[in-house]
């Protein structure tokens, strides 16, 4: 609750915003691609360095989740979701899951060497046991 | 109170709560159905439009990427700016100096991306996507403006439908409403009269409209209730009407029925709008007279006896109806309606025993009702048990004073009560439905006895009574030849008695049966005659040999000029048409000589003798050849018997 309250300050609205790729602070993920990342969380399944990536989506903020998909998948939510389930009728990988609860996204980070997820670079804290992998945006970037 | 008008009356009325409740559904459901529907819609049109603006923007930087010199991008831009849909391009290296760019007049190149539809209140949708090269190194930034209007339109459009759509849905509901209320209100209506009407069925008699049996019940109970609560009193009248058997019998059941209608017709206007008239089955009718004591009911009852004596017209026939009523009285005769119906039926049979008119209920009567009953049942058996005996009533011949004929008369021998007359068996007979069977055993013990007689060389006639019942017997006329053959009778010393009244209808029934019987040799005889409608001129079309004066006019001839006239009159007519006349009730001297004057051809009466049992009359035929005289002065019974 307290990453929602502050995705949603407007004090912090008004800083530059830099949405990022995270994982467990004790995992090992290498480095993405911005093509990667897309195929990663368009379900398609990535191995690198013999570490095979586990894509958690972020629905905790709804901005986030639309910057993640206009800059990272290029859909629109409908479709990518469209495109999630023709996938994984297709093919019979797994669904990336959802998490609504910020706690609950953090401990599944935490808890499973392979898996990232996405959020603000200021929501994640030191503390919270997680680590950025990588940027994926910045608002000033463009 | 006032009565509701308006919309008031309306939201009272079926239509009115139909439309409150389809209003009050619709006030739910339209808004929830619209406009989720729309809301719906607006998303998909969204969806579709960020969709297409993400995918092309990243296609487009991917393209870029591959040649970044100013020219080239120009022209790629120009192409896609070509297609309507992208209104503003820019594109900077990583320092931020643009390298090309191109936007309409109207458009807002203060860029401020945007990641909703509609966001930042322009109708142009920004987007910024980083260019790499080939390597995937970052070179530059696309920033693009895609025209939010057309989707913008197209959600506008569907909600102008949408509400279009929703006003002709209320509207056509309304009017289903509207149009289906006033189906169900006519339903409602028909079901309403058709249940009017089969209450009214169930409670009323439908040849007269009358209430019938179960609805004088519950006025009856009502009129006691009311009675008890006012302290007066109240009269039940059962009645019954005279000689309808005859004319149903012989007219057939239509002629009965209208004359079931005219009487009750009659009987409504002869008493009061407060009174009940009800028609218990058959020509059974009641009535009940609030507040109305003894003598009031009589004044009622004499009131209805003679609007019914006024002749009835049923197909151009004059017929004689009258009635007979009973009247018990609440609560002196009864204190339930069950019992206060018995009393008057039985005050009703007492004044049909007594030939008609009224009767108020006395509890002695009770014994009688109680004798009828037992009477009816045991005159079945007194038939199997040959207790009916036949009496012979001679028939003298007025030119040559001696017995031409007897009447056959039956007597029933009853064990314990001793002989009793055909008034008092006869109409429970027709009631028991045994007429016929009685008829016919009376036949043929007269058939043989006269036979006999013939064989004995006194060759008279014998003259049994036949009920109107006999004519419906469609096999009468065989079970008389029959009669006839087993007996060795000649045929023409068989005489058959109808009354008048039985010959009215002159039905082609009748005919047929009148001529079989005239074909076989047997004759008829109309008894009673005068006392009916009928002419010597209907006569004339029946094979009719015979005609009875009725005693009435016989027995006061002496004394009655018009009674004299009448007498003599249809003895001429008679004569003239080639019929005998037998007159009946002779009783004194007197009457033999003014008939021997008219030129009647037989007389019958106490005077020539009483009815006389089997052994008697053998005795009488055996003994006398002349039984009258005429010109002689004797007033004394000629033959009284042994």
């Amino acid at each position: 609750m307290g990453l929602l309250l502050m995705t949603f300050n407007p004090a912090v609205a008004d800083q530059v915003r830099h949405m990022v790729l995270v994982a467990g602070a004790n995992a090992y993920v290498p480095p993405l691609t911005p093509a990667e990342v897309r195929k990663l969380f368009l379900g398609v399944v990535i191995t690198k360095d013999g570490q095979r990536i586990e894509p958690l989506l972020n629905l905790t903020d709804p901005l986030l989740h639309e910057v993640f998909l206009q800059k990272v998948v290029f859909m629109s939510s409908e479709n990518y979701q469209r495109q999630l389930l023709a996938r994984i009728n297709h093919l019979g990988d797994p669904r990336p899951q959802e998490y609504s609860d910020p706690w609950q996204l953090i401990s599944a980070l935490r808890s499973r060497p392979g898996a990232v997820s996405y959020m603000w670079a200021q929501d994640t804290r030191p503390r919270m046991g997680l680590k950025i992998v990588q940027e994926l945006w910045q608002s000033r970037q463009e | 109170m006032a009565k509701p008008t308006g919309i008031a009356r309306l939201s009272k009325g079926l239509i009115g709560r139909l439309m409150t409740v389809v209003v009050a559904i619709h006030a739910i459901l339209v808004p929830l159905l619209f406009v989720g529907v729309l809301y719906i819609v607006k998303q998909g049109y969204e969806s579709l439009f960020i969709n297409q603006v993400r995918s092309d923007s990243h296609m487009l930087a991917v393209l870029a990427g591959r040649d970044l010199r100013p020219a080239r991008l120009q022209t790629l831009f120009e192409e896609v700016a070509l297609s309507g849909s992208v209104v503003f391009w820019e594109i900077t290296d990583t320092s931020g100096q643009t390298i090309a760019s191109a936007h309409g007049p109207d458009v807002r190149t203060n860029f401020q991306e945007d990641f909703f539809f509609d966001e930042h209140g322009d109708t142009v949708y920004h987007i910024s996507v980083p260019v790499n090269d080939d390597a995937g190194i970052l070179r530059g930034v696309l920033r693009l403006g895609y025209d939010e209007t057309p989707t913008q339109e197209q959600i506008d459009n569907t909600y102008h439908r949408g509400f279009y759509l929703a006003i002709g849905y209320i509207a056509l509901t309304l009017f289903l409403t509207i149009s289906g209320g006033r189906i169900l209100n006519l339903m409602r209506k028909e079901l309403v009269t058709q249940a009017s009407a089969l209450e009214h069925q169930a409670l009323h008699d439908t040849l007269t409209g009358l209430p019938n049996r179960a609805l004088l019940h519950d006025r009856l109970k009502q009129s006691i209730l009311a009675s008890q609560r006012e302290h007066a009193p109240f009269a039940l009248f059962l009645m019954d009407l005279d000689r309808f058997k005859e004319v149903n019998d012989t007219l057939g059941h239509q002629a009965g029925d209208v004359i079931l209608q005219q009487t009750a017709a009659r009987l409504r206007e002869a008493v009061r709008e407060s009174d009940t008239v009800a028609r218990l089955g058959g020509d059974e009718f009641a009535v009940v007279l609030p507040k109305v004591d003894v003598d009031g009911a009589v004044l009622i009852a004499e009131k209805i006896l003679r609007t019914l004596q006024e002749p009835f017209v049923v197909e151009s026939r004059t017929l004689p109806i009258g009635a007979s009523i009973g009247i018990a009285l609440f609560p002196g005769h009864g204190e339930d309606a069950a019992s206060l119906l018995s009393r008057a039926d039985v005050a009703m049979y007492a004044a049909k025993h007594a030939g008609g008119g009224l009767t108020v209920y006395d509890p002695d009567l009770d014994r009688h009702s109680m004798d009828r009953l037992t009477l009816t049942a045991e005159l079945r058996q007194g038939i199997d048990h040959d207790e009916i005996e036949v009496y012979y009533q001679p028939k003298a011949d007025l030119h040559t004073g001696e017995v031409c004929g007897v009447e056959a008369l039956a007597r029933w021998r009853h064990p314990r009560l001793g002989l009793i007359l055909p008034e008092e068996f006869i109409p429970l007979a027709e009631r028991a439905g045994v007429i016929n069977t009685l008829t016919l055993r009376i036949i043929e013990a007269s058939a043989r006895q006269c036979a006999h007689w013939s064989s004995g060389g006194r060759r008279i006639s014998v003259a049994v009574n036949l009920s109107p019942l006999s004519l419906l017997d469609a096999k009468f006329a065989e079970k008389i030849a029959e009669i006839i053959r087993n007996c060795g009778l000649s045929a023409c010393t068989l005489i058959l008695e109808v009354t008048e009244g039985a010959i009215m209808a002159d039905t082609p029934q009748v005919q047929e049966l009148f001529t079989q019987l005239d074909a076989m040799g047997v004759r008829i005889s109309i008894d009673d005659f005068g006392t009916g409608y009928s002419s010597l001129a209907r006569l004339k079309k029946l094979p009719v040999s015979e005609v009875k004066i009725d005693k009435s006019f016989v027995i006061d001839m002496l004394t009655d000029d018009n009674d004299a006239a009448i007498v003599r009159a249809t003895i001429d007519l008679a004569h003239n048409l080639g019929i005998k006349v037998v007159a009946e009730g002779v009783e004194t001297q007197g009457h033999l000589e003014m008939l021997a004057a008219f030129g009647c051809d037989m007389a019958q009466g106490y005077h020539i003798s009483r009815p006389l049992p089997t052994l008697e009359i053998r005795h009488l035929l055996a003994v006398d050849r002349k039984i009258i005289t005429i010109g002689g002065n004797e007033d004394k019974p000629l033959f009284s018997g042994l």
